[in-house]
């Protein structure tokens, strides 16, 4: 989990606000930036793949994962992040910017409230009036990799 | 039971709760609708810098056909606070002014308390049973469906 003084990304998907640290961020790419860093593929077993630089990240569907229903259509945003065998991405919907720990206040979400099989991280952030959701990537990455 | 008890409307309907385990009445503030939230929670609020679950209220009050709500109850239960939407406060009574009865449920879920005050029926939801007993609830919202 973060730890205290870390800075985090904060980030929108299918309207719901996002906050992972920024200590696993390896880039943040718009798609429609021309040229794009990003060369996409997919494979046969529906896992889908680009290349950033040469490099091949997965991409994980984290709306779909959580189920999210009013993910946008329009080309948006990739995360890529430091994973234990290589990077890998997840596409969001906007960047909100790199707040300081200190502008958010950790909450935790009682087991009864959420699906905890699925929840990445069962705390919340209090950030400016809004609820978001915290991520840790590397539990997240877990996560996917054991599905 | 002594105490107060307070009278709320709820759309059509009526429910009351125990004074004494209401933390505070507020105007009804932004739920967040994160996900993965169970089936019966509304979304998540924030009150005084913590987080409180928003009960759907076909929750606590089967039948309910409800409409957009102008107030949340915050209440103390076992398991926490929890917000119950509400529409307007209507009363603040006596205990030993009104009456409980046992109503038998129509959807066979056994039986549902009332609260009777001035010829006039209030739901009275067991807030702690509803929250240790989800599997009610999907029961619950599927009858809101179909009435709805």
């Amino acid at each position: 989990m973060p730890g205290v003084g870390e800075l985090r990304l904060v980030f929108r998907l299918g309207g719901v606000g996002f906050a992972l640290p920024i200590s696993q961020l390896l880039e943040i790419v718009e798609e429609e930036a021309h040229p794009s860093p990003l060369d996409h593929t997919r494979t046969d077993d529906g896992q889908e793949y680009c290349f950033r630089r040469g490099e091949a990240v997965s991409l994980y569907d984290l709306g779909r994962w959580l189920e999210l229903p009013n993910q946008q259509d329009r080309p948006a945003v990739v995360l890529i992040l430091a994973g234990l065998d290589g990077p890998w991405g997840i596409r969001v919907d906007m960047v909100a910017g790199i707040h300081p720990a200190d502008d958010f206040l950790v909450r935790t979400v009682p087991d009864w409230v959420v699906r905890r099989d699925r929840w990445p991280s069962l705390q919340l952030l209090i950030w400016h009036e809004e609820l978001l959701v915290q991520i840790d990537p590397r539990e997240l990455e877990m996560r996917w990799r054991a599905a | 039971m002594t105490g107060k008890v307070a009278l709320f409307s709820l759309g059509e309907g009526r429910f009351a709760l125990p004074v004494e385990r209401i933390v505070h009445i507020q105007p009804a503030t932004t739920s967040f609708r994160l996900p993965l939230l169970q089936p019966g929670i509304a979304g998540l609020l924030i009150d005084r810098d913590e987080v409180v679950p928003v009960l759907e209220p076909a929750r606590y009050f089967p039948g309910c056909i409800s409409a957009e709500p102008a107030l949340h109850v915050i209440f103390e239960a076992d398991s926490g606070r929890v917000a119950l939407p509400a529409t307007r406060v209507l009363q603040m009574v006596e205990c030993g002014q009104g009456s409980f009865r046992n109503d038998e449920r129509t959807d066979g879920l056994g039986h549902k308390r009332v609260f009777m005050f001035q010829l006039q029926d209030y739901h009275w939801p067991d807030i702690d049973e509803l929250l240790v007993n989800p599997c009610d609830v999907q029961s619950e919202l599927s009858i809101e469906i179909e009435e709805a």
